[in-house]
């Protein structure tokens, strides 16, 4: 058996705040967390808000570092530092698509432009097979000649996230991390995309880290999964069973809180109202 | 007895780059005393429109047709005073998002507090009484401690549940809410739908719940209005929307929405995209889109109809309504 | 599949006038009166219809005439000619102040949004502490100690001026840094100068602009303010600050054409910029909705 893709270990973040008026100006978003994915996987991080998926999330893209732990890229440390272009030949290997399909395209380029600047940086293609390729991209997320033109200001944002998906794409990367990159769309845009990215997954081998608060997109998209509650992982395991058979209470609430046929709405009785942060 | 809300026939248009677009077609719409109505669309279907109409909140340059009738009366034709007496004591807004709607340097006490002091002229302790105790009503015990807390030290679901709270000591009948639990977390939002249905049940208050969320309106509403470009084209009682959706985009709704419990490849998503009022040509609006449209279809507007209990617009109704519905998917629509 | 009616787009022409036509009244007006000054600055000698330094002292102070449209000054020039040749020093002197106090203060706001952090901090708190200078008296120091003339009192203003300028777009800068379509620069492998150049500055251009038109006021009221003093443009070149203050003498003789041409020219100017800058502000931010 091969060495996993990605192997997070004992991954933490904390971060320091000043200007507090009196106690403690930590802030603990990711406390200690582990798991590992195998090549060509799908994994889904679920969890609230101040659960610190996205934190972890971003760890893993290389936006952010960890304060403890570290993040193996094929058996190798993620260099989260580093010049030039050793920095952009790590980059590419993990790829994000971001949640807001309004900020995460630069609003001057058109898709055509933004797919060409991502090839340029990172291929050594001439102009033409660049826009060979970046016919092809587009073939693959459904986007046309006409959509690729536009300016995203003129695009729905199922169509701003294709284009988002064929950013990442455009640069070959082996991991997908995808950032609530559904929860922005209407359901009928969200089953296309979600069908489109089971698709790709397929057709490229690619893996993917998936965070979503959705348990039923979760449960459409990824094998494996793990619940987080204010940084710490509760649950973990295949997504089938740890959804029909959730163990830890937190999980179990979070089931019972999904809006679906017969269900009703309740007062949680196990967790009480946080305040604040 | 006569509906406590009535929508006759509404249209809206905006000035969109300098030109009149349609957002609303004609929408008719009742909600009785005590009936919970939902009204469920993605993005261009005119909903949020809907509830501004209702709020007498719309935008600037905002042209209506059409008629929407409170308690009898005709909102057109309510003077300014009237009006600012409509929107204190008879009809609430709980918005999506709550800080937007909350003066962020007043104390939550203030915020409760002012109304009943300035427009039903209680004293500054009865008024705190009443806020403490209709906080309690929505399950927040520590009442007097809130009272003196802001709103930025509240988290979402307990500041949408001081909206609700605010709404029920304003005495509204109606409560309109605007995509209340969009912005909040699955478990806070089941809290805040529990708080919000269980009151307007025993108060038997009117609720026009405006949502995305197919499942999350069955669950809470009496009857549920499924907008698409503009206009209703599904009418019917939630129970009986949930087991036979009778027009294909509500069908198409509740298909592409994936299951907790299985995984399906492929999900049964409706081509396209949602369009909004302006966007249609002729012929029914969700024509290009539905896999069981005719020629006829292209051609000709469907009025929406009787189909025994629900109100539909659709030429191919019997069509839809003879199709089997898939309970997990995974099928030809 | 989508039924979106494409319609063929009208000409330029007509997008061209349309956009003409949504611009309210003042802004049209006030942008139509910078761009009138900016042709007769270009073509100053075509339009003038004296030498604006020939010297007549057999017509000074002369009154409104055909041949002297403003009249003449202390030494019998025409007030016109004057106006219109003073119009380059005057619009030129604070452009340049401005073009480069943007160029740097956007440098600075960029560079420090992006690094973030305590630097960040430490940054915008010098920055807080240059802007607590006034301008005006940092051109007469430089004057005091590179000499009179338009060089000393350009560059002393657009350092004053860059701090200004670098608060003000930081904010923006930082906001469009939050937006994730710049982490995705990141994850292309973007440094932040590569970022900043390629993909943020163009974003944060039209805020700039907008900014830029209002310090432009600034700029030209400072300036006219260092010429009247006298520090800045030296006789006989023509500039409506030193105008003022030569016709001063002009005015207490009881012939105020002169000073009152200048003065008007300065403050339609700095109106019209004002007018303009705000314009350009509000269109802007109703853009990024």
């Amino acid at each position: 058996m091969s060495e996993p893709i990605l192997d997070v270990q004992d991954v933490s973040k904390v971060f320091e705040l000043r200007h507090r008026a009196g106690g403690d100006g930590r802030i603990v978003a990711v406390d200690g967390v582990s798991f590992s994915l195998d090549q060509g996987g799908s994994l889904a991080i679920v969890g609230e808000s101040g659960s610190g998926k996205t934190t972890l999330a971003r760890i893993i893209g290389g936006l952010e570092t960890a304060t403890t732990g570290q993040v193996m890229f094929r058996g190798e440390p993620r260099p989260t530092t580093g010049r030039g272009r050793e920095r952009r030949v790590a980059a590419r290997q993990i790829q994000m698509v971001f949640q807001d399909p309004y900020s995460s395209l630069d609003p001057r380029q058109t898709g055509h432009r933004c797919l060409d600047e991502a090839l340029r940086v990172h291929t050594d293609r001439s102009a033409s097979e660049r826009s060979e390729l970046i016919r092809d991209l587009g073939h693959q997320v459904g986007l046309g000649e006409r959509e690729l033109q536009s300016s995203p200001r003129r695009l729905s944002g199922g169509q701003r996230q294709r284009l988002a998906i064929a950013r990442a794409l455009a640069v070959d990367p082996s991991v997908l991390i995808l950032d609530e990159a559904v929860s922005s769309l209407d359901v009928s845009v969200q089953a296309q995309i979600l069908n489109l990215l089971v698709e790709i997954r397929s057709a490229r081998g690619l893996s993917y880290v998936f965070v979503s608060h959705d348990l039923a997109v979760v449960r459409q998209i990824s094998e494996h999964v793990i619940v987080m509650r204010k940084g710490t992982v509760v649950e973990a395991g295949l997504t089938a069973d740890v959804l029909a058979h959730p163990e830890a209470p937190y999980t179990r609430l979070l089931r019972e809180s999904v809006p679906r046929r017969g269900w009703r709405p309740s007062r949680s009785l196990k967790f009480p109202e946080p305040s604040a942060e | 007895m006569s509906p406590m809300l009535e929508i006759r026939r509404l249209g809206v248009t905006l000035r969109v780059d300098g030109v009149q677009r349609t957002i609303l077609r004609s929408v008719s719409l009742d909600i009785g005393a005590g009936e919970s109505v939902g009204l469920v669309g993605e993005s261009g279907s005119g909903k949020s429109m809907t509830a501004r109409a209702v709020t007498s909140m719309l935008p600037k340059g905002a042209q209506t047709s059409g008629e929407i009738r409170f308690e009898g009366t005709q909102l057109a034709t309510m003077d300014r005073a009237a009006l600012a007496e409509h929107r204190r004591t008879a009809v609430s807004l709980i918005p999506q998002d709550p800080r937007a709607a909350i003066n962020p340097v007043h104390t939550i006490g203030d915020f409760l507090t002012e109304p009943l002091r300035v427009v039903h002229g209680l004293t500054a302790d009865e008024a705190v009484r009443r806020a403490v105790s209709s906080l309690k009503d929505v399950g927040i015990e520590d009442g007097p401690r809130r009272l003196e807390q802001y709103p930025h030290e509240l988290s979402g679901g307990l500041l949408q549940r001081v909206m609700i709270c605010a709404a029920l000591l304003s005495g509204s009948r109606l409560i309109v809410a605007d995509e209340p639990t969009t912005a909040l977390d699955v478990t806070t939002q089941s809290e805040v739908m529990a708080i919000l249905s269980e009151l307007q049940i025993s108060r038997q208050l009117s609720l026009l719940f405006i949502t995305h969320d197919l499942e999350l309106a069955a669950a809470v509403c009496d009857r549920i209005a499924v907008m698409y470009a503009g206009e209703i084209v599904e009418m019917q009682a939630a129970r009986s929307l949930e087991d036979a959706p009778l027009h294909p985009y509500t069908r198409g709704l509740f298909l592409a929405r994936p299951s907790i419990d299985m995984a399906v490849y492929p999900l049964p998503a409706i081509p396209g995209r949602a369009l909004s009022a302006y966007d249609t040509a002729t012929g029914c609006a969700f024509a290009d889109r539905c896999s069981f449209a005719q020629a006829e279809c292209m051609r000709d507007h469907p009025p929406l109809q009787m189909h025994s209990d629900a109100l539909v617009r659709c030429l191919r109704v019997d069509a839809v309504a003879a199709a089997s519905i898939p309970s997990g998917g995974g099928h030809d629509v | 599949m989508t039924t979106t009616l494409t319609l063929p787009g009208p000409s330029w022409t007509r997008r061209l006038s349309h956009r003409v036509a949504r611009l309210g009244g003042s802004m049209l007006a006030a942008s139509g009166f910078l761009v009138f000054l900016a042709l007769v600055a270009l073509f100053a000698p075509l339009l003038a219809p004296h030498d604006p330094n020939e010297t007549d002292l057999s017509a000074v102070f002369e009154g409104v005439s055909t041949s002297h449209p403003m009249g003449t000054d202390e030494l019998g020039r025409d007030t016109a000619s004057r106006i219109i040749w003073a119009t380059r020093v005057s619009l030129a002197a604070p452009l340049l102040v401005i073009v480069f106090a943007t160029l740097i203060g956007m440098a600075i706001a960029l560079f420090t949004a992006w690094r973030g952090g305590r630097f960040d901090s430490v940054c915008t708190g010098a920055l807080d502490i240059m802007l607590g200078f006034p301008g005006i008296l940092l051109a007469i120091l430089a004057v005091a100690f590179f000499g009179v003339g338009l060089a000393a009192p350009v560059i002393a203003l657009t350092i004053a001026y860059s701090p200004y300028y670098a608060r003000l777009t930081r904010t923006v800068a930082k906001r469009e840094i939050a937006q994730s379509y710049v982490a995705a620069l990141t994850q292309l492998g973007y440094g932040g100068v590569r970022a900043s150049l390629l993909h943020i500055a163009p974003n944060i251009l039209p805020f700039a602009i907008a900014q830029s038109a209002v310090l432009f006021a600034y700029a030209t009221v400072d300036l006219a303010a260092i010429s009247f003093l006298g520090l800045g443009v030296q006789p006989p070149t023509a500039d409506w600050g030193s105008m003022v203050a030569v016709g001063q003498s002009g005015v207490l003789q009881g012939y105020p054409l002169p000073a009152i041409c200048a003065g008007v020219m300065i403050v339609l100017t700095v109106m019209a910029l004002n007018v303009v800058g705000e314009g350009i502000a509000d269109r802007a931010t109703r853009r990024t909705r």
